[in-house]
C-alpha cells in the first residue's frame, strides 16, 4: 500500500506528547490529502490554536476554507464544555422551582470541574464529527496531549455496558411506577417514549456506539503517534501504544519528527534512537521527518513535510 | 358499573347497590390498596437505586461519568434532598421516614 492510500482514511487521529509536532504533522497530512483532491477538514483542539498560525490566517470555531479542498476548524474544548453546562442550567430553570434550582445550581456548575470533564468534553467534540461523515472525504484531528486522549479512547466499551444497564433500570422503574399509579394519564409505552431521561440516555448510547464503530474500524480510522528521536518520547510512546492496543485500538504508524540533519554528536545519538524505534515498533509504518532549517511557519514548510509524508522524500 | 337489578322493588334495589359498592370498597381497601403501597415502595426503591448509579458522586462515591450524568439532574432535582437523606443510612427507618416526609 502506498502512502497516499495509507492516509486515505475517513478519520485520522494524532497522538503524542505535547510539543512533538502533532499540529504540524496533522496540518501536513491534511494539506497532502487536499492536494490529492480530497475534501479535507483539519480539526484542532489545541488550546493555543496553532493551525491559524501555520496557515497564516484566522481560523475560528466554525469550519473555514483555507485553500482548495482544505478546511480548518479550531475548537475550544473548555468553551464547548461551558456551553453544555449552561444548557443544563437553562433546562433546570425551565422545569424546576426557584427554590430547588438554587439548591442544585452549584452542583451543576461544579460539573465543569468534575473529574474527567475535559476528556469527556473533548470526546463530545470529536463525536460530533462522526455524525457528519458524508460532508468531507477526510477528517484530520490533532488531539490534545496523550494522557487525556488515552483514557478517552478506552472508554467506549465500558460505557456501552454501563449505559445499557442504566436504560434497563430506568424502564423497569417506570414500569413499576406505572403499576403503582391508580389512574395513569398516559399509556406506559407513551410514557417511555416521551421520557426525557431515557432520551438523554439513548442519545449517549448512540454516541458511544457510533464512536466505537468508527474507532475500531481500521478502514475508517487511522491512529498515528508523533514522537521525537529522544529517550523519553520513545518510552511514553511505548506505554501509550500498549495501553491503546489493550483497548483494541491499533496504532498503525509513527512519525519521527524533528530529526537533525547535521553531523553533530546529537545527530549520531538520534540515529541510534531511530534504529531503536524502527526495530521496536515494526511492522508499523514509520515516517521520518527532518528538522526543517527554518521554523515551521506558513504553507511552504507544511508543503515540505507533506512531501516527506506522502512521497517519502524532501 | 350498571345497576345489578332492574325489575325489582325500587328501594330494595338501591340498598342492594349500596351494599355492593361498599363491598367493593372493602376489598379494594383490604387488598388492592395495600399491594398498591408495596408496589409504590418498590417503585421508590428502584428510583433510589437508579439515582445511586447516576449521582453516586453526591454520596462520595466517585463517578467517572458525572460530567455526562449531570445532564439528568434537572429531572431528579426535586427528589434529591429526600434521596440523600435516605441514602445516608439505608437501614435506618428514621432516615427513610425523614427522607420521605422531611425533617421535623
Amino acid at each position: 500500500m502506498d502512502n497516499k492510500t495509507f492516509f486515505d482514511r475517513k478519520f485520522i487521529f494524532l497522538s503524542g506528547k505535547g510539543g512533538v509536532g502533532k499540529t504540524t504533522t496533522s496540518s501536513s497530512i491534511a494539506l497532502g490529502l487536499s492536494k490529492l483532491g480530497h475534501k479535507t477538514l483539519l480539526i484542532s483542539t489545541d488550546p493555543s490554536h496553532s493551525i491559524g498560525h501555520i496557515f497564516e490566517q484566522p481560523i475560528g470555531y466554525k469550519e473555514k476554507p483555507i485553500r482548495e479542498n482544505l478546511y480548518g476548524i479550531e475548537i475550544d474544548v473548555r468553551a464547548e464544555s461551558k456551553r453544555y453546562i449552561d444548557g443544563i442550567l437553562e433546562q433546570a430553570k425551565q422545569i424546576l422551582s426557584p427554590v430547588i434550582l438554587d439548591e442544585v445550581r452549584d452542583q451543576i456548575e461544579l460539573a465543569y470541574h468534575s473529574p474527567g470533564a475535559e476528556e469527556l468534553a473533548l470526546f463530545d467534540v470529536i463525536s460530533r464529527f462522526f455524525t457528519m461523515e458524508e460532508r468531507y472525504d477526510n477528517f484530520v484531528f490533532d488531539t490534545a496531549p496523550s494522557g487525556y486522549t488515552l483514557r478517552l479512547l478506552s472508554l467506549p466499551k465500558a460505557l456501552n455496558n454501563w449505559i445499557n444497564r442504566l436504560i434497563k433500570t430506568r424502564i423497569n422503574a417506570m414500569k413499576v411506577e406505572y403499576y403503582a399509579t391508580m389512574n395513569p394519564d398516559k399509556k406506559l409505552k407513551e410514557k417511555i417514549e416521551e421520557d426525557p431521561v431515557l432520551k438523554i440516555l439513548n442519545k449517549r448510547k448512540a454516541q458511544f456506539e457510533r464512536a466505537r464503530q468508527i474507532l475500531l474500524d481500521n478502514e475508517k480510522a487511522l491512529f498515528m503517534f508523533v514522537l521525537n528521536p529522544e529517550r523519553l518520547p520513545i518510552e511514553i510512546t511505548r506505554d501509550s501504544i500498549n495501553e491503546l492496543e489493550q483497548n483494541k485500538i491499533k496504532i498503525e504508524a509513527l512519525v519521527i519528527n524533528k530529526i537533525s540533519t547535521d553531523n553533530s554528536k546529537r545527530s549520531l545519538k538520534e540515529k541510534e534512537y531511530i534504529a531503536q524505534i524502527e526495530k521496536e515498533f515494526a511492522p508499523r509504518r514509520i515516517f521520518k521527518v527532518p528538522l526543517l532549517e527554518e521554523e515551521v511557519h506558513g504553507i511552504e514548510s507544511i508543503e515540505k513535510i507533506a512531501e516527506v509524508l506522502f512521497n517519502g522524500s524532501l | 358499573m350498571p345497576p345489578l337489578c332492574y325489575n325489582t322493588v325500587k328501594g330494595w334495589c338501591i340498598e342492594m347497590n349500596k351494599f355492593f359498592e361498599n363491598l367493593k370498597l372493602f376489598f379494594k381497601g383490604a387488598f388492592i390498596d395495600t399491594s398498591h403501597e408495596v408496589i409504590e415502595a418498590a417503585a421508590n426503591m428502584m428510583q433510589d437505586n437508579f439515582m445511586i448509579v447516576i449521582f453516586s458522586d453526591f454520596l462520595g462515591i466517585p463517578n467517572p461519568l458525572s460530567y455526562y450524568t449531570i445532564e439528568l439532574l434537572p429531572y431528579f432535582a426535586d427528589k434529591l434532598p429526600g434521596w440523600e437523606m435516605r441514602m445516608s443510612d439505608r437501614r435506618s427507618v428514621l432516615a427513610k421516614a425523614m427522607g420521605e416526609i422531611g425533617e421535623p
